[in-house]
């Protein structure tokens, strides 16, 4: 079984787990219910049947059923309405519980799993759009957010390839005067510039991009490189 | 002369982008597709005089759109707009009948290619 990332960072019950619990709870009760109202009609039965047997002489003169059948007949309707009921009041509860299983604590689960991804740098997942209206917002919505992070690092490593190319002119020019004046301050400068870009690379290099793979300094698409 | 653009792209951040820089020219922007298949769709619906296309996008890619719409209209104006390497793909966009590829980092060419 796959272990619940946020159940670690949010401990408690999540909204979804209170849900089937209440739905689980009221089939459980509905059919308790039932249980009880059979065994009390069975009693009921029971007691009518000895009491109909005693008092065979007291019939009624038209009809000629007993008073125990006749109540025996109005219990049995009043439990069958109930039981009725309930039964409908169970499937009801399960339709709906299988209902909100597929439209929204599924789709819910998947997108839950895909941010984990995501907040790991793997851009590379996509959220599923299937689930009810809402939750399809919310599935564009992650998309949309990964697909703006991918777009914004890949601006980042394709101008920190141009500024590093600038770098190692300016290094080559000065390479080549190692007796001018400001030869070891711009030495400096321009190695603490050309770390603060590697670094600037590694931090994009650290994520996985959907399609795309970085290459000596180019970005290719994996589907048609 | 302003032109009627359709817009394809899957980040919206991007798409609000080439918007500004084509609005601020005048230029109209007749859709938005956040994949190819939209693109397709709504290519067929607007019928726009200039297509920008991403590439890599989450749903059918830009070539497999490109090629698409091609097939319906071989007058179609694509320009290709991505993140890839120029050189990789410049090439493969050309063959494909684009009318260019532009770097991200560059949009501001995509007018020099629409008004051109």
């Amino acid at each position: 079984m796959q272990s619940d990332p946020a159940a670690k960072t949010h401990p408690g019950f999540s909204l979804i787990k209170r849900l089937r619990l209440v739905c689980a709870g009221l089939v459980i009760a509905m059919a308790i219910s039932s249980w009880i109202l059979a065994a009390d009609h069975q009693q009921f039965a029971r007691a009518m049947t000895v009491e109909d047997r005693d008092t065979t002489a007291v019939t009624r003169p038209f009809d000629g059923a007993s008073e125990a059948a006749i109540a025996t007949e109005k219990h049995r309707s009043v439990f069958q309405q109930v039981a009725i009921s309930g039964v409908l009041a169970g499937v009801f509860c399960i339709v709906l519980l299988v209902l909100l299983q597929r439209q929204v604590f599924g789709p819910l689960n998947e997108i839950e799993r895909c941010l984990g991804e995501i907040s790991r740098g793997r851009l590379n997942v996509i959220a599923p759009r299937h689930g009810c209206r809402e939750v399809r917002v919310v599935e564009d919505g992650v998309n949309a957010l990964a697909a703006d992070l991918q777009e914004i690092l890949l601006h980042v490593w394709n101008r920190s390839e141009r500024a590093l190319q600038v770098v190692e002119r300016v290094e080559d020019i000065y390479g080549e005067e190692k007796e001018g004046r400001n030869f070891q301050l711009v030495k400096e400068n321009v190695g603490a510039a050309r770390k603060e870009l590697e670094e600037m690379r590694a931090l994009v290099e650290a994520f996985v991009l959907f399609d795309v793979e970085l290459q000596n300094g180019d970005a290719i698409a994996k589907n048609r490189s | 002369m302003s032109k009627r653009v359709l817009i394809v792209d899957d980040s919206s951040m991007m798409r609000r982008m080439i918007r500004k820089t084509l609005n601020d020219r005048g230029h109209s922007v007749v859709g938005e597709a956040k994949d190819g298949e939209e693109a397709v769709q709504l290519y067929k619906s607007l019928n726009p005089d200039v297509v920008t296309m991403d590439i890599t996008m989450r749903g059918m890619d830009g070539f497999t759109a490109a090629k698409k719409i091609l097939d319906h209209d071989e007058n179609a104006q694509i320009i290709f707009l991505s993140n890839l390497s120029n050189e990789v793909y410049g090439e493969d966009a050309a063959e494909l009948g684009a009318v260019g590829y532009v770097n991200k980092g560059k949009s501001r060419e995509i007018l020099d290619l629409i008004e051109g």
